[in-house]
């Protein structure tokens, strides 16, 4: 039975803090504060009634099944409005305060704590945001302090008499120990790559279904390849134009941002890369928040997430031959829709969409397989799938994809090229094809001269942020080459893409995001506004290789280290580049905040970088300091206790005693570290007479000692009193005669 | 019966498997692994840090401990007298450079099957304001008698999370403990002196009234009363020395107790030597209280021989000598017993502690207790053994005893 109640006070504060948490992590972190501040003192009234009528605890049964009954209604209510986790976890609380409201034995107090942890482990698998590390953090320090009082309080161990308080600095003296250790396990803990066992993620708000679609679907990819031809043949020319329109009402349907609610309208401030991909909002302040995270991605390594290919550039824009999405595929009860049998998938990765974007699925590589929340979904012309509609923000769909490398090249066989892909614009200028000729010149094979163009571009341009509002979805070619020489990736990848089919490579430009920069602490890939990119495809040697010609991106590398200081580290960097590059274009609230938000995050990972630095730049110093480390040790028979004589002498010889038993103690300890330098150690077990003798063995009549010796003899043993000033001469004088007495050092010393 | 009742008592061997088994550290390991394989399974590089954060969790309980108590020093010795069966008091004196928290000593006496501990929260303050910073006093169950260092005391610390508790064997000064053996109240004792010539012609040795012989002098001791001062035989020697009388009405007692090695039945306190020690120190205060003396002879490898004069003010010192005797003698009961009384010069009323299957081998011609213990008790402890005084003959009174029998309600009664 418990007798105090500091473990229900700390438990009260732990629980909320778990709750309060879980909620931020899954629904948001306004929520999550809101929980906190409610559930804070639910928990405490709780816990108090609980111990209260910890002798009788049926006399809260019927609280306990109120409690339980409430949890019962608050599921069933959260379940039809919110979601199954959401009211599971309500549900959850609420026989937690059932439980808790009849404490009346340490074993639920445990079950309560493991409730608890359930909690801040269902929020940690939600969490999107680093914050939640200082939410973990809040939490193992509060349920230290918790399992200690109930530890106490169940040893019996709570002594009234000497009414023992640990005390707020030392607690938190010890809690900030705790941090120390965790920030260092964390840092070099290695993360293996994700097993993936289980089921793969896909879920949304709203589950994307479109009755059209599925009259129109296949069940496999042949079965709609089939149909496709069949009714390619069999088309008349009026269909075709039916069909035509009716496509552009669906294209327009699928990737229309602006009828998603105008909450959406109002935060949101990129709408996705469509059609013209202009990342422009005309109909709205005009700002862009290139910082926005639009997706996140949880995958081995970053990758570039394809969303488009466009094959048809008119000299300033670039669009697609023919917009088909006439194959539809239906998907299994689970969703899963496997869209390339013959190959086997190497690269797993799950999205997570911020932000609604248009309906092309953002992919990795060659999909193989999908988990997607709709029953049917299509595929374009390139064979890109897509869903019945803009995919909103909450959506999550996992891909498996073939991402095949070469030379960390994206390489895929997707559609063969065609016509258009070689299809230069009306009114092309020479200098162009010129230009690309010069520069390909020394190159032998097609990949060869794809090459040397991208090196060109890479390094003979500079990347430029004010052209992606000046002039987005328009390249205005010629000038980019050949005036400016500065742009975005639009400008680089349109250049690179044109020269490439005026040398008679067949080539097109892709759009999608670059998810290259992996936030350390959540594992996630996060991808803003400024990830949406354009970068090229060549077919070479009958596959599409992707070349990037803007030189402020960098193929993701699939080599990511396991370290998390490493991770961090590189995380900081890619912050820090982002920030010195960015543009905003109006000073609002929000990006004030979002800038104040960004400062602090950059630097703490400075910091963490700094760490980094230091321990793994930096390892030389360690290897030398290692090899001193280990030479020390091997010869600290020499120096240790020469050492630490003298620093006892001189802790001696600063002593200001106030207390004859301390000063006593103090001293004692420190003329033994000065007294083996003599090589006389005290056994524990010894007198100090018997020490005496020892000394006076090796080093002669040391004066004093007598005196030491009944000083030790009046204060620790007959309990009385003795001179401060006694004890301070005794113990100077001692120790002045050991330092000074030479040193007896033997042949068999140094060789020891 | 209630369904809960009915549940908790189904779930109860799994409460108490959990129980035995599941502590708070290995709960943590546990939630270390799970968040651990989740993290590893999906990728939730929070769950990371969770598995980072409880690693620390204890790391920090197993080394914080450890590291507060390496370097800590213990002087301990024993505080006032200790009676088997009772409490010893330990005093303790903690060096180390800085305080320490949460720590138990656990101390293991004779006689214990295991450790016992006490717990100091901290260091730096002290278990009562007489005592300094540092020192603390903490009592300890001493089942059995003796004279024996105590093996190193043990420091354990749950610092700071009590989640895992170190335990640490400090090197500590020799502590010698002495535990004198268990003094029970003997109310009354049987009248076995018929043939005893001091107690010739009374009615009982118990009666008031009778008068005494001039026996001798000898040195004043403290304690005694100045009327039986004599005067002038202190003038002659030039120091005080009182008269002695033989008292018709006040026997002297020899009690004899067999120091022969591997004579002894049972274990431990729980042997029949023991129990003869604690018969004889009990007598010891029996023959103070009544004015009585008594003689106390142990047939052990230095053999012990203990008198109580009437007038004496206590027996600790007797007691503390009792505390150090051990069964270790060569000679055997019978001779012990023959030495013994050819030794006195008088007709004391005999004691005897023995084994039944023990034979004495000699009679004593003026009045013998005879205290016998049951061999087969001690292999059959449960058994129905006779117990209680048994008059043999004239002379010779009986004590049956077995391993059970409460020696304080058997003399007390």
């Amino acid at each position: 039975m418990m007798k105090q109640s500091q473990a229900l006070d700390w438990f009260s504060v732990q629980l909320a803090i778990a709750v309060g948490g879980t909620a931020a992590a899954l629904v948001g972190p306004w929520l999550g504060l809101l929980v906190f501040i409610v559930t804070l003192p639910a928990n405490f009234f709780i816990l108090q009634m609980g111990f209260k009528a910890r002798e009788d605890s049926a006399q809260n049964k019927p609280l306990s099944d109120g409690l339980a009954f409430a949890g019962m209604a608050v599921f069933v209510l959260l379940f039809f409005q919110v979601n199954l986790t959401t009211a599971l976890g309500a549900l959850l609380y609420f026989a937690t305060l059932a439980l808790c409201v009849q404490m009346d034995a340490y074993r639920k107090f445990y079950l309560a704590q493991v409730i608890s942890f359930v909690f801040i482990l269902g929020g940690a698998a939600e969490a999107k945001s680093g914050s939640y590390l200082l939410v973990m953090a809040a939490y193992c320090l509060v349920a230290a302090f918790s399992l200690t009082e109930i530890w106490l309080d169940k040893s019996r161990h709570v002594n009234e008499e000497t009414e023992f308080k640990l005390g707020l600095k030392r607690r938190i003296s010890v809690g900030a120990l705790v941090m120390a250790v965790a920030v260092c396990i964390y840092l070099f803990l290695p993360r293996p790559d994700a097993l993936n066992l289980g089921g793969q993620i896909s879920s949304a708000p709203d589950f994307y279904h479109d009755q059209s679609w599925e009259n129109n679907a296949e069940d496999s990819v042949g079965d709609s390849a089939q149909r496709n031809v069949e009714r390619d043949k069999s088309q008349s020319v009026l269909d075709a134009r039916k069909s035509e329109r009716e496509a552009y009402k669906q294209l327009k349907q699928i990737t229309d941002l602006s009828s998603y609610g105008a909450a959406t309208q109002e935060t949101y401030r990129y709408n996705g890369l469509n059609e013209t991909f202009d990342i422009r909002d005309n109909s709205r302040s005009g700002t862009i928040d290139l910082n926005t995270v639009i997706a996140r991605m949880k995958a081995p390594h970053g990758a570039y997430l394809k969303v488009r290919a466009f094959d048809t550039f008119d000299g300033l824009s670039w669009s697609t031959n023919n917009e088909n999405i006439s194959r539809k595929i239906r998907t299994s009860n689970q969703g899963e829709v496997t869209l390339n049998a013959a190959v086997k998938g190497n690269f797993q990765h799950s999205i997570i969409i911020e932000h609604n974007i248009p309906a092309w699925l953002p992919i990795a590589g060659e999909p193989v397989s999908l988990w997607v929340p709709a029953s049917v979904i299509a595929l374009d012309q390139f064979n890109h799938p897509l869903l019945p509609g803009v995919l909103q923000a909450g959506t999550e769909f996992t891909v498996l994809s073939r991402l095949e490398l070469m030379d960390e090249r994206v390489v895929s066989l997707g559609t063969p090229a065609t016509r258009q892909d070689k299809a230069l614009p009306k009114g092309f200028e020479p200098e162009i094809k010129k230009l690309a000729r010069d520069v390909t010149k020394t190159g032998a094979t097609p990949y060869a001269k794809a090459v040397l163009l991208e090196q060109h571009l890479r390094t003979q341009y500079a990347y430029s942020f004010e052209s992606i509002t000046a002039s987005q979805g328009r390249t205005p070619l010629k000038k980019f080459l050949f005036e400016d020489k500065s742009g975005h990736c639009e400008y680089f990848a349109s250049a690179m893409a044109i020269m490439l089919r005026s040398i008679d490579i067949p080539s097109r430009l892709v759009t999608g995001f670059s998810a290259t920069t992996q936030n350390p602490l959540t594992g996630y890939y996060e991808i803003r506004g400024i990830d949406g990119h354009a970068w090229v495809e060549a077919w070479i040697d009958g596959r599409w290789v992707s070349f990037e010609p803007t030189a402020y991106y960098s193929l993701p590398s699939p080599n990511v280290s396991n370290i998390t200081a490493e991770q961090i580290s590189q995380y900081a960097s890619d912050v820090l580049h982002r920030e010195q590059s960015g543009i905003q274009e109006n000073i609002t609230f929000e990006s004030i905040l979002s800038t104040l938000w960004l400062s602090v995050y950059v630097v703490v990972v400075w910091v963490l970088s700094y760490i980094k630095l230091i321990l793994f730049t930096l390892w030389p110093l360690w290897v030398l300091l290692a090899l001193i480390g280990v030479v020390a040790f091997v010869t600290r028979h020499l120096w240790r206790s020469e050492l630490d004589a003298r620093l006892s002498h001189r802790k001696i010889t600063q002593y200001q005693p106030t207390n004859a038993t301390q000063a006593l103690t103090f001293y004692l300890y420190h003329l033994q570290r000065v007294s083996l330098r003599h090589g006389v150690a005290r056994d524990k077990t010894e007198t100090i007479n018997q020490w005496s003798q020892q000394l006076h063995d090796h080093v002669g009549d040391v004066p004093y000692m007598n005196q030491l010796a009944n000083l030790v003899q009046r204060v620790f043993y007959d309990a009385q009193d003795a001179s401060i000033g006694e004890i301070q001469i005794t113990a100077v004088a001692i120790s002045n005669y050991l330092i000074k007495h030479k040193r007896q050092v033997s042949m068999t010393d140094i060789y020891r | 019966m209630s369904q809960n009742t009915q549940l908790e008592a189904q779930l109860r061997p799994l409460l108490n498997w959990l129980g035995r088994y599941v502590n708070a550290h290995r709960f943590l390991w546990l939630m270390a692994i799970v968040a651990f394989f989740i993290a590893w399974n999906r990728g939730v590089a929070l769950l990371y840090g969770l598995f980072a954060l409880i690693l620390a969790l204890l790391l920090v309980s197993w080394v914080l401990p450890w590291w507060m108590m390496r370097k800590m020093h213990v002087h301990r010795h024993q505080v006032g007298m200790a009676q088997a069966g009772r409490t010893c008091t330990l005093q303790y004196h903690f060096i180390s450079a800085h305080p320490a928290y949460y720590l138990s000593v656990a101390e293991r006496f004779r006689g214990m099957k295991g450790p016992q501990t006490n717990f100091i929260a901290t260091t730096a303050i002290p278990s009562n304001d007489e005592l300094e910073p540092g020192s603390f006093r903490f009592q300890y169950q001493c089942p059995q008698r003796g004279v024996y260092r105590l093996p190193a005391p043990e420091l354990r610390s749950a610092w700071p999370f009590g989640f895992l508790e170190r335990r640490v064997l400090v090197s500590a000064a020799n502590t010698q403990v002495r535990v004198v053996p268990k003094v029970f109240r003997i109310a009354k004792l049987p009248i076995p002196a018929l043939d005893n010539p001091v107690m010739e012609g009374a009615d009982s040795f118990m009666s008031r009234g009778a008068h005494s012989e001039f026996a001798g002098v000898r040195d004043h001791r403290h304690g005694d009363s100045l009327k039986h001062i004599h005067w002038g035989a202190s003038a002659r020697l030039q120091q005080l020395v009182v008269r002695e009388f033989h008292s018709y009405d006040t026997p002297s007692w020899l009690v004899v107790i067999d120091g022969e090695e591997g004579m002894s039945l049972g274990e431990g306190s729980e042997s029949t030597f023991e129990y003869a020690i604690q018969i004889a120190a009990s007598m010891l205060d029996y023959a103070r209280r009544h004015n009585q003396s008594m003689s106390l002879i142990i047939s052990s490898e230095r053999p012990v021989r203990l008198d109580v004069h009437p007038g004496q003010q206590n027996i600790n010192e007797h007691l503390d000598v009792l505390a150090g005797v051990s069964a270790d003698g060569k000679t055997p009961y019978a001779c012990a017993l023959q030495d013994a009384l050819a030794s006195t010069d008088s007709q004391p009323l005999l004691m005897t502690v023995r084994r039944q299957s023990q034979e004495l081998g000699y009679v004593h011609t003026g009045g013998h207790l005879d205290i016998v213990y049951a061999d087969a008790s001690f292999d059959f402890p449960m058994g129905n053994y006779a117990e209680g005084w048994e008059q043999q003959s004239d002379q010779t009174t009986r004590l049956n005893l077995h391993r059970l029998s409460r020696l304080p309600q058997v003399f007390g009664s």
